[in-house]
């Protein structure tokens, strides 16, 4: 009797044990491809060698950023939430960082300033703020653990992902017995590729931290917000960074003085800007009118914040177009080009000469209407394609 | 550490197991009691070691008011002791509810306390209160501290339930099951622990993605159309269900693990019908709970129809307090109050049969089981909604009052009734919040499942402690029961593997908020 149930038992477990057992593949798999690799030898790397770090396995962008930021001791830095992403050092004749998808919240920006400094002080701070920090109704609480996260580690879900990687075609067999076999791809002009999304996508942080979105530009993958669907549906749904709401949090406000203050209190000379979002969200969001209300607050107390400011919200004044953008709010970065030159005419700014003037303005002449001038990781051939089906010329 | 997490399946629960097993060898019965109740405490400390001490405090007063009864049966000592369990509960549940309410009666500025809630606070009290009316009652005679500590911290019921009667778990103990690891109980606790997990990670954590996007959008004053509020609520419905359905499996399969055998808390709810026989099925432990130590002492059936739909509404009103400290939340449990006494009026009164007795014909079950889903259903929107508005914004759009959007590719399809859809004042829109065909074949494949498949605990035949409900035998099915067969094997380790690899998508279960 006993014994049918311990055949049962077996049965069951065996599988089991064996899909934990080969989990040690899928170990040697992503130390291969760099997701085991600590952020502080990622960091290490990419200043040596240059190189692109996108891991598809863990949240430690915060971590990571401080650290790039302690290996190259910037004077300019630009902070704020991923919407800063696409300011790169060739925008700039002095050293530069991007600490871009580290702030979600103005709480987080206060933490931000004090890890930054605590590691050095930079002479110029571009801070990103999205308006919609200071809606009240944006609750989702930064999740300050993953602030500790150092990569290295080896997690049992991390043991599972590239099981479900391969069920979900995201990578195929070949791609797995290759990184086993221990060929890992370069990029084509010979810098390290890190981390599975840098790898098989062609998508992560530059060695300034300046994030690429090569994937979706060259049409690799197909881009999530076709015709700004993706950020139409959250803003008519009333979801994630688009939550509607009426009044301002003027508790969070006060967050983003004191995050300005300490920049100051430490020698920083801080400019504040609202980066741009698509005309066609932009309409949208002002189509729902009330929904919206604080909107016109945020910018408002934002621009009272006391810095050299400018509000991009409504990108158009500085030159940008739909077709300069990655989503519905992410511009690319020659767009960046644009709001930087905008920038620069404030003298309050003092951008002026630490600006690349000559780059920026080649990049506008050449490349409007495209995402982006970086091609440093592009693949042989490609070329920039209407990944938005805007209709935009490439 | 939820039952769902790799932490838990991969690390915690075998790790228990092997220490349960060591010591069922070379150890005493007292040993394995007492690793047993060192692990759910360890399991408990996870979360937040500090609420190991909230823990610890009701235990031990606990045990020691119980002793106190034991030895008299002093009613000031039970009321004392009852009222040490509604201060504590009353303090990390209730006390901002409180200030709320307070400030917005009379305009008052009392800050909130922002208390965070120790993890199942609400489940280990109740479970105690009990223990202390057992006591004085004399339906609970044994007392030795070790088995009242595991028969309060045991893990598989600490957080989420079934709360657990003295009696039932008490002649267990005695009899020396706790952590006794024998393999025709193992695998059938292994069989139900495997078909729990997956009704979490597969089925439960799936199919919020159709419902949470509506009740967030709703929650942002977004007017949600009649087809989202009905796709987004009906959604809810099953996840809800699916939800702490998986915890109950899960719950009962790993007490079998460790020898030991739960009561049964969820039996087919959406079979129910009747409310009243809802009531019956699903979170079968609250319900007696409430029933025997809140509705029959207020007077129960014993003092006339009006004292006792006056017991019933407050019971159901108190009911819905438990589940969270919300005006939401009372709605709930009125509706559900109200139903009740509805029912209860129509059998006596009207119909002049007995509350629990069946319709008597097939069609009378059939609608008395679709009307039961369907007022359950619209109860939800306010049990899963964060507010008041927020409900109302989704019972106006389930009428129709926020319109009918129909996603733009259906205008189409309609051909020539185009035009009247439109003349009708049907809008062809992006329906971002109705996912289509693939939404209505979910909806539809879970109620398959849930109205003509046998439950888990029927699939496993499964047997309950003594004195306590069991599900209705199999009958058609029964050539399906589970077996220790090979073919039960393969597809039971089929379905821990698939929970293996998409396991970390998952959420907390619906039930440890409360």
């Amino acid at each position: 009797m006993h014994a049918r149930y311990r055949r049962f038992i077996l049965i069951v477990l065996l599988p089991i044990l064996l899909l934990l057992a080969a989990g040690a593949a899928n170990w040697k798999f992503l130390k291969a491809a760099g997701e085991l690799t600590s952020i502080e030898d990622i960091a290490a790397i990419q200043q040596r060698k240059g190189g692109l770090y996108g891991t598809a396995l863990h949240p430690n962008v915060y971590p990571y950023k401080l650290e790039l930021f302690a290996a190259r001791s910037p004077e300019i830095v630009a902070i704020g939430s991923s919407r800063v992403l696409q300011f790169r050092q060739s925008q700039f004749n002095r050293s530069f960082a991007n600490l871009g998808r580290t702030i979600n919240y103005p709480a987080e920006a206060v933490k931000l300033v004090q890890d930054m400094l605590a590691i050095g002080t930079p002479k110029i701070v571009l801070f990103g703020i999205d308006h919609y920090w200071l809606n009240p109704a944006y609750t989702t609480a930064p999740d300050f653990r993953t602030h500790e996260l150092r990569g290295g580690s080896l997690t049992p879900d991390a043991m599972m992902t590239p099981f479900r990687w391969l069920l979900e075609g995201r990578v195929t067999p070949e791609t797995y017995r290759s990184f086993l076999a221990g060929n890992i791809p370069v990029a084509p002009n010979g810098e390290p590729l890190i981390g599975i999304q840098a790898i098989e996508d062609g998508a992560g942080f530059g060695p300034d931290g300046a994030w690429y979105y090569d994937h979706y530009i060259y049409g690799r993958r197909a881009a999530e917000d076709p015709g700004f669907q993706d950020t139409l549906r959250r803003v008519t749904t009333g979801t994630s960074q688009f939550r509607h709401g009426r009044e301002i949090d003027a508790d969070r406000v006060e967050k983003l003085k004191t995050a300005i203050g300490l920049l100051r209190q430490a020698g920083a000379h801080v400019i504040t800007f609202v980066p741009p979002m698509s005309e066609r969200v932009r309409r949208k969001m002002d189509s729902l009118g009330a929904a919206y209300g604080y909107a016109e607050q945020a910018r408002k107390a934002i621009a009272a914040l006391n810095t050299p400011h400018a509000d991009f919200l409504d990108g158009r004044p500085s030159g940008v177009e739909d077709c300069e953008f990655v989503d519905g709010f992410h511009v690319g970065d020659v767009g960046i080009a644009r709001l930087l030159l905008a920038l620069a005419r404030n003298p309050e700014s003092q951008l002026t000469d630490v600006l690349n003037q000559e780059h920026l303005r080649a990049v506008i002449e050449h490349e409007a209407g495209h995402a982006t001038s970086d091609r440093r990781f592009r693949r042989n051939g490609e070329t920039e394609i209407d990944f938005l089906r805007l209709g935009c010329p490439k | 550490m939820e039952f769902s997490s790799y932490t838990f399946v991969l690390f915690f629960l075998p790790a228990t197991l092997l220490g349960a097993a060591i010591l069922m060898r070379w150890g005493t019965q007292s040993a394995r009691m007492l690793f047993l109740a060192a692990a759910s405490i360890f399991f408990y400390a996870w979360w937040d070691w500090r609420f190991v001490g909230v823990l610890a405090l009701s235990l031990i007063v606990n045990y020691v008011i119980g002793l106190s009864l034991a030895r008299r049966a002093h009613k000031p000592v039970l009321i004392l002791g009852i009222g040490f369990n509604l201060l504590l509960l009353g303090y990390f549940k209730y006390v901002d509810f409180f200030i709320t309410n307070v400030n917005a009666v009379l305009g008052a500025d009392i800050g909130v306390l922002s208390i965070v809630l120790p993890l199942g606070i609400s489940f280990f009290t109740f479970q105690q209160i009990a223990y202390l009316v057992d006591v004085y009652r004399r339906e609970a005679v044994e007392h030795s501290f070790g088995h009242y500590l595991l028969f309060v911290s045991f893990f598989p019921q600490l957080i989420a339930g079934p709360i657990v009667h003295h009696k039932e778990m008490m002649p267990q103990f005695v009899a020396g099951r706790a952590g006794r690891i024998l393999p025709a109980t193992f695998a059938q606790g292994l069989a139900i622990f495997i078909i729990g997990l997956f009704k979490k990670v597969m089925i439960a954590d799936s199919i919020s993605q159709f419902s949470d996007p509506v009740f967030d959008a709703a929650a942002g004053g977004v007017a949600i159309p009649l087809l989202e509020a009905w796709g987004g609520v009906t959604a809810y419905s099953f996840q809800i269900y699916f939800d702490f359905s998986a915890y109950s499996d899960m719950a009962i399969g790993l007490g079998l693990m460790f020898g030991l055998r739960l009561p049964i808390n969820f039996n087919s709810p959406y079979r129910a019908t009747s409310i009243v026989d809802f009531w019956r099925r699903w979170h079968i432990t609250l319900s007696r709970f409430l029933r025997d130590y809140l509705y029959i002492p207020l007077g129960g059936n014993r003092h006339g129809p009006v004292r006792r739909y006056m017991s019933l509404a407050i019971v159901m009103l108190l009911g819905g307090l438990w589940h969270g400290a919300a005006w939401t939340f009372v709605i709930w449990g009125a509706l559900h109050g109200a139903a009740l006494v509805i029912t209860h009026f129509w059998r006596h009164r009207i119909l002049g049969r007995a509350t629990h007795e069946e319709p008597r014909t097939a069609a009378g079950r059939v609608c008395g089981i679709a009307l039961t889903l369907l007022f359950v259903t619209i109860a939800w929107v306010f049990f899963r909604s964060p507010d008041i508005d927020t409900a109302f914004n989704l019972l106006s759009g389930m009428i129709g009052l926020n319109g009918i959007v129909l996603p733009h590719t259906y205008l189409g399809y309609l051909g020539g009734l185009g035009p009247q859809a439109l003349e009708a004042g049907i809008r062809f829109e992006e329906a971002y919040l109705f996912l289509g065909l693939r939404q209505v074949l979910w909806v539809l494949g879970l109620l398959v499942l849930v109205w003509m498949m046998p439950n888990t605990l029927q699939w496993a035949a499964y047997r309950p402690p003594a004195g306590t409900p069991t599900p209705r035998a199999l009958n058609w099915a029964s050539v399906l029961r589970w077996r220790p067969s090979a073919v039960w094997a393969v597809g039971l380790s089929a379905a821990s593997i698939t929970c293996l690899l998409f396991m970390s998508r998952g959420g907390t279960f619906l039930y440890f908020q409360f």
